[in-house]
């Protein structure tokens, strides 16, 4: 079962990776490095990188790219596999679905890691080059941030896989519950946002990255973040479920 | 093994309001079986429902008695299939793609990649290992496809559609592996639209038609159908009438009409000798056109309809 899983995993990654469009990824991964390298070309004088890094990239990095990135890198693999009925040759293997779908999201999960690696890293060397007082700090930060990205991109991953299999308009449902049941209802005041997953990346962020408050005011941190502990049950309790709903509704779709 | 090799009670399946697959009653055993049908009869649906790829709305399938069902993936180590669509992993060589399949299929490391080049050497594409199935004509890619059913050597083979796309050298060496794999004891079931290509790998064939089983038995049973009904050949010309009354002299024409367009529909239960005949005339320049009810597979399932009816 363990080659199967890798077997997959493996197809998953060649899909994404093996491809043009990996191009496009890696320029919405390389966005907040560019952003880094004008802010400290143009910027005040008194820029503080770790403040920077802390109060603007990471932020970008939790509320866009990393749904962005778990979205547009996991969907497309799953649906277009139904879509064309490729899905066949696969499910008409001697292979229970829930190994099939966990081989997907591992590929998923291990596709999205280097580009968020790009995106938590770059601004950090960047910021880190020009300046080398910080460096360490800011590499630190950086690595934390990766940390951070990666483990969230799992549950996120988990949930589109599931979407995919599950929906025949997964991007619709993907874009709702990622970026407005996620980044947007999960960062608004009152209680709505303990139902969102992003509410709980939040919450590691505040203490793996430090982040109090985001530079540009709007979607702020929740002032009363969950601990660490119940956001890492809630990543892994949410990774858990969204697989094995995802093998359920592969049992159950039709393939056609 | 004991339990037959399909084994359909009551099988249907609809989408939606649209009828795939209605009562279906068969039990297969070892042999090759062809199955025949227009496109839209119910093949693929049967396929799929043997696959365990689709639910069942009503009614089961026992796979060497065991109940195939989406999921049930035990069952899935009997069987061999090859998918009607042209589909394929865009970025995939065909050795990846096989020994993806092969891993998927239990094997591993160097065994995974000796069955996959031994599935790819017996459908001949071993010296195309390395060419990414997006480069590879349709033909290439049918036996490709082909390839993948056998990677296990199932002893049972469901071939959906596997001759279209293929050159006429390929389908005959396709059909060669499809019969010598039948004559070994194992069952394989080819789902055609195309009577000939049926006719050339096996006897014994099953008949849909909107999703129903029209009939079932000996492709020579449903060639003396045929024989016991007139065929109709329909020629356009210059002054024919000459050339009908001399046909009409010989007992060869058993009845004729003339249609508005001018042009004369002879039947008779001996076509061959007809046309040939009308092919002197033809060489003669009297005959412009000359056309004869090829479709065999209309006409057999015309006369199983109007048989039926």
């Amino acid at each position: 079962m363990i080659n199967a899983i890798k077997s997959l995993a493996a197809f998953t990654w060649n899909s994404r990776m093996k491809n043009a469009g990996v191009i496009v990824f890696a320029v919405i991964a390389l966005i907040p490095a560019i952003l880094s390298f004008l802010a400290i070309q143009y910027a005040v004088e008194d820029l503080s990188p770790v403040v920077f890094l802390r109060e603007y990239i990471v932020p970008i990095n939790v509320y866009f790219t990393l749904p962005f990135i778990a979205l547009f890198l996991t969907l497309p693999t799953v649906a277009s596999l139904y879509e064309k009925g490729a899905i066949a040759y696969i499910f008409t293997r001697p292979v229970p679905r829930w190994a099939c779908v966990a081989g997907i999201l591992v590929g998923s999960i291990l596709s999205a890691t280097p580009l968020l690696l790009l995106a938590a890293l770059a601004p950090s060397l960047v910021l880190g080059i020009f300046t080398p007082d910080s460096f360490g700090e800011v590499m630190s930060l950086g690595f934390m941030h990766s940390l951070l990205l990666i483990l969230s991109v799992i549950p996120y991953c988990a949930l589109c896989v599931l979407l995919a299999i599950w929906s025949k308009k997964p991007l619709l449902w993907a874009a709702f519950l990622l970026f407005f049941w996620g980044t947007v209802v999960g960062s608004l005041p009152g209680d709505a946002k303990i139902w969102s997953l992003h509410h709980y990346v939040m919450g590691l962020a505040k203490s793996m990255c430090g982040i109090e408050k985001v530079a540009t005011g709007l979607l702020p941190p929740s002032a009363t973040p969950p601990s660490d502990g119940l956001s890492v049950l809630v990543l892994i309790v949410i990774t858990v479920a969204m697989l094995y709903l995802a093998q359920l509704a592969a049992k159950k779709r039709d393939v056609y | 093994m004991s339990s037959p090799a399909i084994e359909c009670k009551n099988l249907s399946r609809w989408y939606g309001e649209v009828q795939g697959l209605a009562g279906l009653n068969v039990t297969l055993d070892k042999g090759v079986f062809g199955l025949l049908g227009p496109n839209g009869s119910g093949k693929s649906t049967f396929m799929r429902l043997l696959t365990g790829q689709i639910h069942a709305s009503r009614g089961s399938v026992k796979i060497f008695g065991e109940i195939m069902v989406p999921g049930n993936y035990h069952v899935l180590r009997h069987i061999g299939y090859s998918i009607g669509e042209d589909v394929h992993f865009e970025n995939e060589t065909a050795i990846d793609f096989m020994k993806m399949l092969a891993v998927l299929g239990g094997e591993h490391g160097a065994a995974a990649t000796k069955r996959a080049m031994q599935a790819l050497d017996f459908m001949g594409m071993a010296e195309k290992a390395n060419v990414r199935l997006c480069e590879m004509s349709k033909g290439m890619r049918q036996r490709v496809k082909v390839a993948q059913a056998l990677l296990f050597e199932p002893d049972l083979l469901l071939l959906d559609e596997p001759l279209n796309g293929m050159d006429p050298t390929n389908r005959r060496q396709t059909i060669d592996r499809v019969r010598e794999w039948g004559e070994s004891g194992r069952t394989v079931l080819l789902a055609s639209h195309v009577l000939h290509e049926v006719e050339s790998v096996t006897d014994r064939l099953m008949m849909l038609h909107h999703g129903r089983l029209l009939a079932e038995g000996r492709l020579s049973d449903i060639r003396k159908l045929i024989d016991r009904k007139p065929r109709r050949a329909t020629i356009k010309g210059k002054n024919l009438r000459q050339l009908i009354s001399e046909l009409l002299g010989d007992e060869l024409i058993t009845g004729f009409n003339q249609d508005i367009d001018g042009r004369f529909h002879l039947d008779t239960f001996d076509l061959p000798v007809l046309l040939e005949k009308l092919s002197v005339y033809g060489r003669s320049g009297i005959i412009e056109t000359l056309e004869t009810d090829d479709q065999e597979l209309e006409l057999v399932y015309s006369l199983l309809l109007s048989d039926n009816a």
